[in-house]
């Protein structure tokens, strides 16, 4: 067991912290008060090479470990999660689709331009009655020829406003449940494809979140990503990356916070002495470090068995279960130790905190999760019908 | 066209300095535990003009740094923006060298690497803030040097050097080989990028040593230094707040203008 970093895990955390400090902090106040998409910094992004790192070098990324991608994930949300997630969030989930699920020609078709920052591509499974119940799934497909024509309504979806291409779950086969769905590549511009962009959000500010909608929209079969049938299944291998990205994030956005707690805490002075001498901060802090260093060792774990082709659902849940708690936990204290300044954007513990209530409900819900959990141990599934 | 970049080691000069411990003894500043030295953020402006100069006619970076072989880290986050290769230069004999002893290693070792156009250095070190070092390698090479280079044009083996002054630019032109040490304001060196980070972790450092460059024993360490420091203290820093008194905000405004002059506050 070796708990070290490696040489070119320390580099890629210090290039990525770097990248945070320069390129997202100075400007995230101006785009989450605008609520505007920060193209620019997905172009610098694209520059040195951490839009899609982790994707292997013949489709264009650069191949590394998972594990070195959760050093990453960690400091990019220390700069901003809904940033990070700007351009890693496409690669992460539908990337993932594409490269486990998709044929070679849909690899070579995709992955390149995206790893290049040329496309966006967004991965779409929610709907008005479909989150985590996704056998309730309305959006259909119906084979026409050798096409299939599409028609339903997509929520809330990352990117989705700016995808080039959405991977789009959809029911191929009502009487077949969950194992009726299928999903397809539907690229903007698409006669029928249609998407309007969300306002007023309370986290994700920076990012761009858009609802799709799908009017007998059609789709050539080639469009088809995996087996008929093998959707939902295949929707998980965006969705497990997805919840690494969660964990790592909640960490990054936890860390961000405590450090502006224990700086302001230390300058602060009431009653003669920094606010940083009461016991009782020092005991907040002492429990959002213990909690966050035992959340990222769990990250690093989860990576660490993705990287080696482990089973890993169990892992999973503990580690989002757990870092939905941390970064609700911390943030939340974080505004309440700065007091009135913590309610003004002069500081990223708000940024940060907003965020987080949206990052608590990406990649299943802490209740879902703990479902997950109930049933892998007692053998009993508790949302059977 | 073949540049070689002299980098050095310091501690990292973001850390405030009261985190700093002076040694009184050894005249030394100790730097607090636990923060890693960072590559002179002067000598990375160097890197960065050696890198724009590299996209713009080709050729070759080279990174020199002298140090122990924890030094590495400066060559390997030099390779990760750009440059190609990288030397640490290390012996026990190195140690306590003053800057002269400094410039002697570095020049042995760029003789000993031969094929060169241009060498380029930080203005100064944020650690000493002597620079001198550029200017004693030129000297010791016998080949010219311009100080505080904004930009560098090349054409036809010769150089076309932009430098600061403190109220406008000169312009010198010279031939290559040349030295130029590199102005602050040359802008924000680049990020390390993702494919320069795996390149550089997996690259082996070579490491140099006295016998390796041909370094004479009689001018590096501390017995050929020709100075020492004789003394070392930190500047003390007091906070003090005088309220302007004014019978208008006019008034004020202007009284507050003359105070800050008075202090060479602007």
């Amino acid at each position: 067991m070796d708990f070290a970093l490696t040489e070119e895990q320390t580099m890629f955390r210090d290039m990525a912290h770097k990248f945070a400090e320069q390129e997202i902090l100075p400007y995230i106040k101006d785009y989450e008060r605008e609520e505007k998409f920060l193209r620019s910094v997905v172009d610098k992004a694209r520059d040195v090479g951490l839009v899609a790192p982790f994707i292997p070098e013949e489709y264009g990324g650069l191949g590394i470990s998972k594990t070195t991608l959760a050093v990453i994930l960690e400091e990019l949300c220390w700069g901003s999660y809904s940033i990070a997630h700007n351009f890693l969030g496409g690669p992460v989930q539908p990337g993932s689709i594409v490269l486990k699920a998709g044929n070679e020609e849909q690899r070579k078709r995709w992955l390149p331009p995206m790893c290049r920052g040329e496309i966006f591509l967004a991965g779409a499974a929610v709907e008005p009655r479909a989150g985590s119940d996704a056998s309730n799934i309305e959006t259909t497909a119906v084979k026409n020829g050798n096409k299939w024509v599409l028609n339903g309504t997509k929520l809330f979806i990352t990117c989705g406003g700016i995808a080039d291409v959405a991977m789009v779950l959809a029911q191929t086969d009502k009487s077949k449940g969950p194992r009726g769905l299928t999903i397809f590549a539907v690229e903007r511009g698409t006669p029928g494809f249609t998407s309007r962009d969300l306002e007023g959000k309370l986290g994700f500010r920076a990012s761009n979140l858009a609802d799709l909608r799908f009017s007998d929209c059609e789709v050539p079969d080639e469009n088809r990503v995996g087996e008929i049938g093998r959707g939902l299944r295949n929707m998980f291998y965006g969705i497990d990356l997805a919840r690494l990205f969660c964990v790592m994030g909640s960490v990054g956005m936890s860390r961000s916070c405590m450090e502006s707690v224990i700086a302001y805490t230390k300058e602060r002075v009431q009653f003669g002495k920094p606010v940083a001498s009461f016991q009782l901060v020092q005991g907040t802090i002492a429990e959002m470090a213990a909690a966050i260093d035992g959340v990222r060792m769990q990250g690093y774990r989860l990576a660490w068995l993705m990287d080696n082709d482990a089973p890993h659902t169990l892992e999973s849940s503990y580690a989002k279960y757990q870092a939905m708690k941390l970064v609700n936990f911390v943030t939340q204290q974080s505004i309440h130790l700065f007091g009135a300044y913590g309610i003004i954007d002069e500081y990223p513990v708000q940024h940060h905190y907003r965020d987080a209530l949206l990052v608590s409900l990406m990649g299943g819900t802490p209740e879902m999760h703990a479902l997950m959990i109930g049933r892998q141990l007692t053998e009993i599934d508790a949302l059977s019908r | 066209m073949n540049m070689i970049v002299c980098v050095k080691q310091v501690p990292d000069p973001e850390v405030p300095p009261a985190k700093f411990r002076i040694d009184a003894k050894t005249k030394q500043v100790i730097p607090p535990e636990g923060i890693p030295p960072v590559i002179n953020p002067f000598d990375e402006r160097a890197l960065e003009l050696a890198l724009r100069l590299k996209n713009a006619y080709g050729g070759k970076i080279t990174v020199l740094t002298m140090g122990s072989a924890k030094s590495e880290s400066v060559v390997k986050r030099a390779i990760s923006m750009g440059a190609d290769d990288g030397v640490v230069l290390s012996d026990p004999s190195f140690q306590d060298s003053d800057s002269f002893g400094t410039a002697h290693i570095l020049a042995c070792a760029i003789r000993k690497i031969g094929d060169f156009d241009l060498i380029l250095c930080g203005r100064q070190a944020s650690d000493w803030d002597e620079g001198v070092v550029g200017p004693i390698i030129a000297e010791n090479l016998s080949i010219p040097i311009v100080t505080l280079a904004l930009a560098i044009e090349s054409a036809d083996k010769a150089l076309k050097v932009k430098r600061v002054t403190t109220d406008g630019y000169q312009v010198f032109s010279m031939p290559v080989p040349a030295m130029v040490t590199v102005s602050w304001d040359v802008g924000r060196p680049r990020l390390p990028s993702g494919s320069g980070v795996i390149m550089a972790a997996r690259k082996k450092i070579p490491v140099w040593s006295a016998a390796d460059i041909g370094a004479d024993a009689g001018q590096v360490g501390k017995g050929a230094a020709r100075k020492e420091a004789a003394g070392l203290s930190r500047r003390e820093w007091a906070r003090k707040c005088e309220i302007i008194q004014a019978e208008t905000p006019d008034e004020a405004g202007t009284k507050l203008a003359e105070k800050l002059r008075d202090v060479g506050a602007v």
